[in-house]
């Protein structure tokens, strides 16, 4: 496909890496909104079209962004949605989710034809993605709600980082019940402290402690309640970085450690166990200033921005339709995507 | 047919085609029945292929690799016949599918072999055990990629099945170590991850596999290693043994042994429970061992 | 008399040290009774004054005692209890003016108990207003705020000690103690504003500070040399705490450095006595640091082969030492330091390791999941030994040892002798220290600042700066001694070995 043709993906993707679309709950916003534009006002006339469309987009985003998932997790449930739509406008009985049973009882030899145009799949689609766009939209608060199913009075609370769910979820159960956050700094940004006075204008009784004191701190902990920026195929996370160590602190104490985690964060893809292949380095200058003088020529200087979190460290995943293992994620991820988008 | 028909027929497809899997070999013969069958009631049928599995237990191929490959067939076929009057039509259509069927299942191992091929990343160290198909044609897809990686074999008694695996890596050019059994753990904290094909994956969502694999699963999750189990969708049994001795004989044991005092025989093959178990790489995708379960539910219930 | 209040001192001290900083801290508390300013117009500087000539001077200006009177009413029983023995220390005091003193110190407290009334800050009463707090509804939380420290974490109110944050903010902080020898101000002002850091470092400093004692002690009239010299020095010490708590290792060496006072041979010349103990405090240190140091380099240097790469945490001398030496007998190897706030030693310890030309890398400590499967070996020092086998060490330590631990990495702790501490402790909380607020508060890596810098205007947020934690002995593979490399659950067999205690 043209690059003039993808411009408001470039549009996009440049937004993401000057850092004008930071959280990821905007880039959710923003992506709907391209898509939104694409089904209206797109050239396309079969569902067949439109998916090539949205395909070549995926494309370019992660050729351009790899580790950002949340553009492309939206645009893959898209297509998983008009997949459904198209299959109930011709009765069909989907495909779905390979399963022995399909292997057995399938009469069809395997053919995806969407090539048939479909008049009232541009409106339903429209229908589909208002409704989805409000989920977004109320997926913080509806995590939020379900903060005091979770916290009991005096209770510790640790947490890693600024997360805005997280602070709307422990600031929604403060109003009820009171307890205690410790919030982990997170270096080398520190955005712990931002989180840390955000808590605390909401009365919450807050500590600020740097990475290296969390060790020291978990035997006194009740709970790990932090966000992370993916969740993969496995129940695994892909977390900012330092996140790991907490894991395995809490795991020596048998702390349990909750991930609040958006619907637009769970990504069908499956990680490389080797922390190379996945994670991107950020400036050295955060970690060794350009102030300390000759010594940086001689010296590597890393800054990993994630953390890869195995699953077997995780708790509950907490989504907007209630706690889940981290066992069933693969469930979760067959409701929202479909398997053949997961190669494109 | 008759039971000694079957049986050579089994054979004569698993020497002749070098790279059919058991399972397969088992549906292919079990095809030729229904190709064969004479009467025409359902029932009888159903009776006949039973007739044939236990024949082709009776071999000295793997059981439980046999078993899941006809309950697999046998589920088939019941679910297949509904609607049709007469049994020659339904006939017809069974053969129609079966043929797709088998069509889609020779294609499972293409699937495992793209999918597992992925996780070997340049400078890998990979252990595995015995001699595995899958295994095999895993490491040779991504040596076809130009990918750099080494691999530790076991010898695995009592056929020292390792030696020939060893060889044939060696001729596909890639660097290739074979290892004692016993130096499963000495040699743990230097591989990257385990890999290992599957003769069955059992409801619980472990695997029957040659004996050895289980302290080899143990011996990765003491030293924090990944186990990837390769294993196509036919293998899947209904089996759920809780533990080791819980294991059917037929499976532990070939047909000759079981004639003899079994308590002073080796079996041939273990079980390995899901706890150990990092993820399976199947045709229907990636999955953990708890949504094996899941698949079987939704074939058998 | 004298022996006598030598032992109810000694306790004194030994309370003071080795105990958990709770009696710690009721006792520089207790000190404190006897303050009053100078100049009635400097409120800034705050003294302690143990002198009766001070005292009597000065006893008009109660006042100035509310700043720091913050106690109840079973610390000032304490005071009362501690002050005899501290005034027979005092040279050539008659009962009567000890009498005296005593009376116009009480009716300083009492004034200053008066003033005190509006300051609501009792433990007993605020306990059950949280008790009732917690049955009640949400309308008596205010009444808590007042009542809760401000800016503290509850877990460590046993660390906090009086005016802990005046304090640690002070840039001009005297005290005027007749008892102390000139080179321990400074060196209490280098311990509190962190110019020394480290175990060795402090200990070393502190022993030489000692030998410039010894050098210029003049033995008072009618005292023995070796009595006063160890009178002195506890003086002196229980000073140095007051600015920066006793590290372990100073803890020890100043024990065995009183243990050979008491033991030494009171029929000499003073001059050859000095002489003595000159030789002693230079046997101890080079035996128990310097030799020690080397015999641990030479058993870690076996370890190491060629092609590893090593992980060490923030800043230790000796594992410095053990790199350098190690290199320079011509191992090839690569070392990552790790690093972290607020105090970021690692760098130091970069500067020395590239200094001396080995390849080196530099990470955050919370990158420690994306290096670890390269690293080979992971080389911790520690700030002391404990006998259940855990070690005590910079915080951040626990947690490099639970991260090598889960990659299979070997951890290996390198320890002199003279830091094992028969203390026994399960965790970081019971004994601690808690560091700077400010030093958190202020990032000086970059050139971005956080909210954080105005901490002080939220009553409900605690910067909290520990400088210890506590690693399980399990997290630890081998504990390298000058003895022998031992398993960590052997530590209280060294502490059997070691000379008398």
């Amino acid at each position: 496909m043209l690059e003039t043709e993808l411009v408001d993906v470039i549009n996009l993707i440049s937004d993401i890496r000057h850092g004008k679309v930071y959280t990821s709950y905007d880039v959710a916003i923003h992506t709907e909104q391209l898509i939104e534009k694409l089904i209206s006002e797109g050239q396309w006339n079969t569902a067949e079209d439109l998916m090539v469309l949205i395909k070549a987009r995926i494309n370019r985003i992660m050729s351009a962004l790899p580790q950002e998932s949340t553009p492309v997790n939206i645009m893959r449930h898209i297509l998983k949605i008009i997949r459904e739509l198209y299959d109930t406008g011709f009765k069909y009985k989907s495909e779905g989710q390979q399963s022995l049973h399909h292997l057995i009882t399938s009469n069809v030899d395997n053919a995806e034809d969407y090539s048939k145009p479909l008049p009232s799949l541009r409106s339903s689609l429209l229908d589909h993605l208002a409704e989805y766009k409000t989920g977004l939209e109320l997926s913080t608060d509806n995590i939020a709600t379900q903060a005091l199913e979770h916290i009991h009075a005096d209770e510790i609370i640790l947490t890693v980082g600024k997360s805005n769910t997280v602070e709307k979820f422990l600031k929604h159960a403060a109003e009820k019940r009171k307890f205690q956050v410790i919030v982990v700094e997170a270096a080398p940004l520190y955005h712990g402290h931002e989180m840390a006075i955000n808590l605390t204008k909401s009365n919450i009784q807050t500590t600020v402690i740097p990475d290296s004191a969390v060790f020291a701190m978990m035997s006194r902990v009740n709970k790990v309640i932090i966000g992370t920026h993916t969740v993969m195929a496995n129940g695994g996370l892909r977390a900012a970085c330092g996140v790991h160590m907490v894991a395995l602190a809490a795991k020596r104490y048998s702390v349990p450690i909750m991930v609040l985690a958006h619907m637009y964060k769970l990504s069908p893809l499956h990680l490389c166990y080797e922390q190379d292949a996945f994670n991107i380095c950020a400036s050295p200058a955060d970690v060794l200033p350009y102030s300390s003088g000759p010594i940086i020529n001689k010296v590597h200087v890393y800054n990993p921005v994630f953390d890869y979190v195995p699953p077997d460290l995780v708790t509950l995943f907490i989504s907007h339709q209630g706690g889940n293992a981290p066992s069933y994620v693969y469930r979760l991820l067959s409701e929202l995507y479909d398997p053949n988008d997961n190669e494109i | 047919m008759q039971t000694s028909e079957v049986k050579s027929k089994f054979e004569s497809i698993l020497n002749e085609q070098e790279d059919v899997s058991t399972g397969i070999a088992a549906i292919m013969t079990l095809m030729e029945v229904l190709k064969h069958y004479n009467s025409i009631t359902i029932q009888g049928l159903i009776e006949e292929l039973k007739v044939a599995m236990e024949a082709m237990k009776d071999t000295n191929y793997s059981a439980a690799a046999i078993t899941s490959g006809c309950e697999l067939f046998r589920r088939f076929i019941t679910l297949g016949t509904m609607d049709y009057h007469t049994f020659d039509e339904c006939k017809e259509i069974m053969l129609k599918r079966g043929n797709l069927f088998l069509k889609k299942l020779k294609e499972a191992k293409g699937k495992v072999m793209k999918l597992g091929s992925q996780f070997i990343i340049d400078g890998s160290k990979i252990l595995t055990h015995s001699r595995s198909r899958v295994v095999l044609h895993t490491l040779r897809e991504a040596a076809k990629q130009n990918r750099y990686f080494e691999v530790f074999v076991t010898k695995s008694q009592p056929d020292d099945s390792g030696i020939r695996m060893c060889k044939d890596l060696t001729e596909l050019n890639i660097p290739c170590t074979l290892i004692l059994d016993s130096a499963i753990g000495y040699v743990m904290e230097e591989v990257d991850f385990v890999m290992v094909g599957a003769e069955a994956v059992v409801e619980s969502g472990g695997i029957v596999n040659k004996i050895g694999s289980y302290t080899m699963a143990v011996c990765a999750k003491a030293m924090n290693k990944p186990f990837y189990v390769l294993a196509e969708s036919f293998k899947f049994s209904r089996v759920f043994p809780l533990n080791q001795s819980d294991l059917p004989d037929e499976y532990k044991y070939s047909p000759e042994m079981r004639k003899r005092d079994l308590s002073k025989e080796h079996p041939l093959v273990d079980y390995t429970p899901p706890a150990l178990i990092t993820l399976l790489f199947t045709d229907l995708g990636i999955l953990t061992p708890s949504a094996v379960s899941d698949e079987l539910i939704k074939l058998y219930l | 008399m004298k022996v006598a209040a030598e032992k109810k001192d000694i306790k004194v001290e030994t309370k003071h040290i080795q105990k958990s900083k709770n009696e710690g801290c009721e006792l520089s508390k207790s000190q404190q009774t006897r303050v009053t300013s100078k100049k009635s117009n400097s409120e800034l500087n705050t003294h302690f004054i143990t002198n009766k000539e001070k005292l009597n001077t000065n006893i008009q200006a109660p006042s100035s005692i509310l700043p720091f009177i913050e106690r109840t009413k079973l610390e000032e029983s304490k005071v009362k209890v501690v002050k005899e023995p501290e005034k027979a220390c005092i040279e050539g005091l008659s009962k009567a003016e000890i009498k005296a003193q005593r009376r116009a110190i009480q009716d300083a407290q009492r004034n200053a108990k008066i003033n005190q009334k509006s300051i609501v800050n009792d433990k007993q009463p605020e306990k059950s207003i949280k008790k009732v707090e917690n049955k009640k509804a949400i309308p008596l939380k205010t009444e808590v705020f007042k009542t809760l420290d401000k800016h503290r974490v509850s877990l460590f109110n046993h660390l906090y000690f009086e005016e802990f944050e005046k304090l640690q903010s002070l840039k001009n902080f005297t005290i005027c103690n007749n008892g102390v020898h000139p080179v321990f101000f400074k060196l209490g002002e280098e311990y509190r504003s962190k110019s020394i850091l480290g175990s060795n470092a402090r200990c070393l400093a502190l022993l030489s500070a000692f030998k410039t004692l010894v050098i210029d002690f003049k033995t008072p009239p009618n005292q023995e040399f070796y009595r006063s010299l160890e009178l002195t020095i506890g003086v002196c010490v229980s000073y140095l705490n007051k600015c920066r708590p006793l590290a372990v290792s100073m803890t020890n060496a100043v024990r065995t450095i009183k243990l050979l006072l008491t033991q030494s041979d009171i029929n000499e010349t003073d001059i050859e006595k000095k002489k003595n103990v000159l030789e002693r405090i230079d046997r101890y240190i080079q035996d128990d640091i310097d030799t020690a140091g080397e015999a641990i380099s030479l058993r870690v240097q076996e370890k190491v082969s060629n092609g590893d790469v090593i992980l060490t945490y923030g800043y230790s001398s000796l594992i410095k030492r053990i790199l350098v030496d190690a290199h320079k007998r011509e191992k090839r190897f690569k070392v990552i330091v790790l690093d972290s706030r607020p105090l970021l030693e690692g760098k130091e310890m970069l500067r020395r390791l590239v200094c001396n030309d080995i390849p080196c890398s530099y990470l955050l400590i919370n990158a420690a999941s994306f290096v670890m499967s390269r690293v080979t070996k992971v080389l911790l020092g520690a700030h002391a030994l404990l006998a259940n086998g855990y070690v005590m060490s910079r915080t951040g330590t626990a947690q490099v040892a639970l991260v090598a631990n889960a990659y299979k990495k070997p951890v290996l702790v390198c320890c002199e002798n003279y830091k094992f501490c028969e203390r026994a402790q399960t965790d970081s909380f019971v004994y601690n220290e808690i560091g700077d607020c400010e030093a958190l508060a202020t990032i000086n890596t970059s050139e971005r600042s956080t909210e954080l810098v105005n901490w002080k205007n939220y009553k409900k947020l605690a910067p909290l700066n520990l400088m210890y934690d506590v690693t399980p002995s399990d997290l630890v593979t081998a504990v390298v001694t000058e003895i022998a490399v031992l398993p960590c659950t052997s530590v209280p067999v060294i502490l059997r070995i070691r000379p008398g205690e």
